[in-house]
């Protein structure tokens, strides 16, 4: 049995990077700095990890043959999910790049009115250790920070020092809208530019201010982000005509699947057992952390290791800038999704 | 395999060949010495009639690092138009202004480029740059580390810290972050645009630190001098874009004093406020200055007119700037209590007279400064114009008449505020050769890069001679990269993966532990896990490490 | 002269891009050479004979028949001549359509009229939501011409509309004549939420009161300088 300290964490998308974790076998507990949505999702047991085919167990190399199977013989491929560590990600694209799929990240709808309206007028935006350290004034416009990051307030607003702040304490935060629970905080895509503009105006008249963009966890970012340097477009790329094409509508996973357009799936989530792929009756390859379970078993499950617990990697956090180290901390077996990508681009 | 190139003219200016018929053997990735056991060569290229050169290095382009992927996001009409599909060796992408990774780095190769220099790098965003190089296929990469702007550096000052703290804190930064190099970018301005403060000229005062971007620039060129980095501070000076920075840049040159520096872009820093319009060129102040400082260098940041987007650390002036983004959209950043960035989209028009003019105070300074192992060969891309004009703009230097039938389309008011027509000279290959080659090896501290010299990595790129110089820049016959052909008629035809060059001072580590108090003060991550470790680079199998020597040692 | 006739074989899986297909690039083509024109469906190119029964000899007059909203880039460029659509068009219809005539005999999908010059887009059905807008991160919508439609129109018709005119018969959905710099937009049935939201100029021609006007969410700077009722 060991402890490991320091411990980055890929779940929260805040950069939480002082777990202590303790590790015994592939058993981990967390022992210190957890919260609601890191502790459960680095303690859960690994539970079923062997390969599948149609639900009955294969070897490594029978489900890796059988998924190149079903790539090499699809119209219109979607690669769903997208929930990985850059290494993922990369691997991910360079398969979509030789298959000709559609790229697009689990959480892509809630992105894309920030991306949007970035791509039509810009922002202003800071990263997390400028509000740690200068923010005296923080307005929190619809959406329920604590239940998205537990650990938001007490890391970055409510510490003990702050280096331009006398007094962290004295900080003003100002909640505008109802304070909607998770995800569900439904806004209007035109309030982000809104947001944008008004934040821009304020420098324009002599003061200091910046924007903060909630959202990215599970490697949203990090898929983003990876997809932006190789493709030049953050999401929801197509290289069905051999270069990628950005469309944030036409390309989403569940209209592709609705429309009869997609003829494969293939879900990548890396991090989370409960976040399985849509129904759908054309043949699906899941790469799932190891234990997901199955209502409709897909063509092909491979049980993947998680990038932070199973091998090491770099996610992105939600400011988009600070890329974090993800360490090893147990070694179950477990294949990384990137070796499997690439194993399969190999088998094509 | 034991390969021969067989009587191509050399131009290897760090050999001393200009332009002499020569065979050059590679092999293992390397230039040889011709066999003396007689034994035949595996393969043959015969290259009568063609020009050789080393594979070319930009010492100033930005292709890694978090405003890249700001630039990319933001500007997806740009992409649109310029596709690249996959081939049976090459990945698919897009291009333009901003390429995507992979397509940035075929299209240097394709251009006879075998290395790039990342100028930006800020410290906490170096692993987003290192993997954006990462996967940036066949040309060599390194980054200059960005400090000046970070409140740790600011805070050492403000406390007047002693030389050997801060060159301790320069070190272990360069270590932390994987660079070769030193880069501040208006130095302290960046930070005190967080103060508000929306412009800081060489004296004054940062607000809150009472430090001055001279003090700044002072104890930084000391630090990387006496740490023993090979590069010179590389220096984005105040006041980018103001006319009448021109001043600036000269007091910046004085107040280093005698200290190595390397100026960037420095065709942004070289306005003046004369004539109707209150812009006028400096190039021919800076270029003196320049002749006569034998410690400054610089690279020049021309601009070429067309569709850009400039992408800088400096987002105090990028702020000042966004009234001129075309397309109007824009993004800034403060970053981490570390510096900051500022994307804004350009389009420069050799109609408008400020564009047109600027273009000519770039030629100008390129064809006043009289050393070319001190003047480099950039576009500060993509902020003046994407890399892939480097043709274009070789053909300017090199070919008169043709520069001056451009000049005669350009605004007829900047035509008159500049003297590009009275000034005859041509560059030669040669001292093409030099700025792009080993001059740029000398300068960045590359130990066995940049010279056709026995020993050296076989980075070679073949030309056919053609008087259209940018035709013949645009196609290189052949490149070969650590002795393999990469590229063919200016196709790429392998891909290959270079690697990555740093630098390792040594430092004291007694600076960890202030380093270590701030961290878990202030900032957001641990301090071991800031730094970034040999085998995030090479881990893929792909990446690797290559160390290169510090002053004075063997 | 008889309409060049492209009859659908099969519904496609896959989307099928049209944009080969406009009067220009036909005109003077022989049968066989249009039969053997390749058009983009998912990943595959397929001959237009593949995908479609060809008849009729004028390129000046095309037509489309039992088509469906899997069918892209209709008119795409399109500069003179008629397009006939007989049933759905798919996304991105007309375009960048320079001159000419488009007219859908069911409903379009999303970014009818994008970014289109001049000429007629005549959409019978509904139509889906961004019309007569620009593509993502353009600056500039729809730059001339009409847009007719006469059921309803999804949301952000017009978003970054410079000149032209667009009406809706029916209802426009949410953010109707966003980001709007000039042109007009008549809609003769409802309007949806943020109406004119961040607009800067043009003209809003509405035949009921409105549920709310946005002019309250957009920034000092961007101010609407005009809006015009009529009930």
């Amino acid at each position: 049995m060991t402890e490991i300290t320091e411990i980055p964490s890929p779940f929260c998308g805040i950069g939480t990077d002082d777990l202590s974790i303790q590790i015994d076998g592939t058993q981990l507990t967390v022992t210190s700095n957890g919260c609601a949505v890191n502790t459960p999702a680095f303690e859960q047991a690994i539970g079923d990890s062997l390969p599948s085919i149609n639900g009955q167990t294969a070897t490594l190399e029978q489900a890796v043959a059988k998924a190149a199977e079903i790539l090499r013989n699809t119209q219109q491929p979607v690669f769903g999910g997208c929930a990985s560590d850059v290494n993922g990600m990369r691997a991910l694209l360079a398969l979509a790049d030789k298959t000709g799929a559609v790229v697009d990240n689990q959480n892509f709808n809630i992105t894309r009115r920030n991306l949007l309206a970035m791509q039509d007028s810009g922002w202003m935006n800071c990263t997390l250790a400028e509000i740690k350290n200068r923010c005296d004034l923080l307005l929190i416009v619809g959406t329920d920070v604590e239940g998205f990051a537990p650990r938001f307030f007490e890391r970055y607003l409510w510490t003990e020092h702050a280096m331009f702040l006398d007094k962290p304490g004295d900080r003003e935060v100002i909640y505008l809208g109802k304070a909607p629970s998770g995800s569900a905080s439904t806004r209007p895509d035109g309030k982000v530019q809104s947001i944008c503009s008004l934040v821009k105006d304020i420098n324009l008249q002599g003061n200091r201010c910046s924007g903060f963009p909630l959202g990215g966890k599970e490697g949203d970012q990090t898929a983003n982000q990876v997809c932006g340097w190789t493709t030049g477009y953050p999401a929801r790329v197509n290289y069905a005509r051999g270069f990628p094409e950005y469309d944030p509508f036409l390309y989403d996973t569940q209209t592709l699947l609705n429309n009869g357009e997609a003829d494969a799936l293939l879900w990548l989530q890396s991090f989370n057992q409960n976040s399985r792929p849509p129904h759908t009756q054309v043949p699906s390859i899941v790469l799932g952390r190891a234990g997901m379970q199955f209502d409709q078993a897909p063509a092909v499950y491979i049980p993947i290791g998680t990038p932070g617990i199973d091998h090491a990697g770099h996610a992105y956090r939600l400011d988009n800038v600070v890329a974090i180290r993800l360490k090893k901390l147990r070694d179950a077996g477990l294949p990384s999704s990137a070796d499997v990508l690439s194993a399969i681009e190999h088998a094509l | 395999m034991l390969i021969k190139l067989t009587g191509g003219r050399v131009y290897d200016p760090a050999s001393g060949i200009d332009g002499q018929q020569l065979d050059i053997y590679v092999e293992n990735g390397r230039i040889v010495a011709p066999p003396s056991d007689g034994r035949p060569v595996d393969q043959e290229y015969d290259l009568r009639g063609k020009v050789v050169m080393s594979g070319a290095i930009d010492m100033h382009t930005h292709i890694g690092g978090g405003k890249g992927n700001i630039a990319r996001t933001l500007l997806p009409e740009d992409h649109r138009m310029d596709p690249v599909a996959r081939t049976s060796v090459t990945r698919s992408g897009n291009g333009h202004a901003m390429p995507s990774s992979f397509i940035a780095g075929y299209r240097y190769a394709e251009m006879g480029y075998t290395a790039c220099f990342e100028p930006a790098v800020l410290p906490i965003n170096a692993r987003q740059a290192h993997m954006e190089m990462g996967d940036t296929p066949i040309v060599d990469k390194g980054g200059y580390v960005m400090l000046g702007s970070d409140d740790f550096l600011l805070r050492m000052l403000t406390a007047q810290k002693d030389q050997k703290a801060i060159n301790d804190y320069v070190a272990w930064t360069l270590n932390a972050a994987k660079g070769i190099g030193i880069k501040v970018v208006n130095a302290g301005g960046i930070n005190a645009f967080k103060f508000n403060q929306r412009k800081l000229d060489l004296d004054e005062k940062n607000s809150h630190y009472d430090v001055t971007p001279r003090q700044i620039l002072q104890t930084l060129a000391k630090a990387v001098q006496e740490i023993g980095v090979k590069h010179p501070l590389h220096v984005h000076g105040c006041n980018l874009g103001v006319p009448g920075n021109v001043d600036t840049t000269l007091d910046t040159i004085q107040g280093v004093e005698g200290l190595p520096m390397h100026l960037t872009h420095i065709q942004f820093h070289s306005y003046g406020t004369e004539g109707d319009f209150k812009f006028s060129s400096g190039a021919a102040q800076i270029a003196e200055a320049i002749n006569k400082n034998p410690n400054i260098s610089a690279d020049v940041g021309q601009i070429l007119f067309g569709q850009t987007v400039t992408a800088s650390g400096d987002n105090m002036r990028q702020h000042a700037n966004h009234r001129f983004a075309n397309p109007n959209k824009w993004v800034c950043m403060d970053i981490e209590c570390d510096a900051g960035c500022g994307v804004v989209p350009f389009k420069y028009k050799d109609q408008n007279f400020v564009n047109a003019l600027q273009w000519a105070i770039g030629l100008e300074i390129f064809l006043l400064v009289e050393d070319p192992w001190r003047i480099f060969l950039t576009t500060d891309h993509p902020n003046g114009a994407p890399f892939t004009s480097y043709p274009h703009l070789i053909r300017l230097l090199m070919d008169k008449s043709f520069r001056n039938d451009m000049l005669a389309t350009i605004h007829p008011e900047a035509q008159k505020m500049t003297t590009l027509a009275s000034i005859d000279r041509e560059y030669t290959l040669n001292e093409i050769a030099i700025m792009t080659r080993a001059g740029a090896a000398r300068i960045i501290g590359l130990q066995d890069r940049g010279a056709l010299a026995e020993g050296n990595w076989a980075d070679i790129t073949v030309y056919t001679e053609n008087a259209d110089r940018q035709t013949m820049f645009s196609k290189p016959d052949y490149v070969f990269k650590d002795g393999e052909l990469v590229v063919r008629d200016g196709e790429v035809v392998k891909v290959t993966w270079g690697t990555t060059h740093i630098v390792k001072p040594d430092y004291d580590l007694s600076i960890e532990r202030d380093l270590q108090h701030y961290f878990d003060r202030y900032l957001t991550m641990k301090l071991g896990n800031f730094k970034i470790s040999d085998d995030e680079i090479t881990e893929d199998g792909r990446g690797s490490l290559s160390v290169h020597p510090l002053r004075g040692v063997a | 002269m008889s309409a060049l006739t492209f009859s659908l074989k099969q519904t496609p899986a896959q989307r099928l891009d049209l944009s080969p297909l406009v009067s220009q690039n036909l005109q003077g083509l022989s049968l066989a050479e249009i039969a053997a024109l390749e058009l983009q469906n998912g990943k595959a190119k397929r001959r237009v004979d593949e995908v479609f029964s060809i008849s009729g000899d004028d390129a000046q007059d095309i037509v489309f028949n039992a088509s469906s909203d899997k069918l892209d880039f209709i008119g795409k460029q399109l500069d003179g001549g008629r397009i006939t659509v007989n049933g759905d068009a798919g996304a991105y219809l007309g375009l960048n359509m320079k001159n000419g005539a488009i007219v859908v005999t069911g409903n379009s999908g999303i970014y009818s009229g994008c970014e289109m010059k001049n000429g007629l887009i005549e959409i019978h059905g509904n139509a889906g939501d961004f019309i007569g807008g620009a593509l993502p991160g353009n600056k500039q919508g729809m730059k001339g011409g009409t847009i007719l439609v006469k059921g309803n129109a999804g949301a952000r018709v017009g978003d970054h509309m410079r000149r032209g005119q667009i009406l809706i018969e029916g209802n426009a959905g949410d953010y109707c004549g966003s980001r709007m710099l000039a042109g007009t937009i008549a809609v003769m049935g409802d309007t949806g939420r943020f109406l004119g939201y961040a607009m800067r100029r043009g003209t809003l021609l509405l035949w009921k009161q409105p549920r709310c006007l946005s002019g309250h969410v957009t920034s000092s700077r961007r101010l609407v300088d005009r809006h015009q009722f009529q009930s």
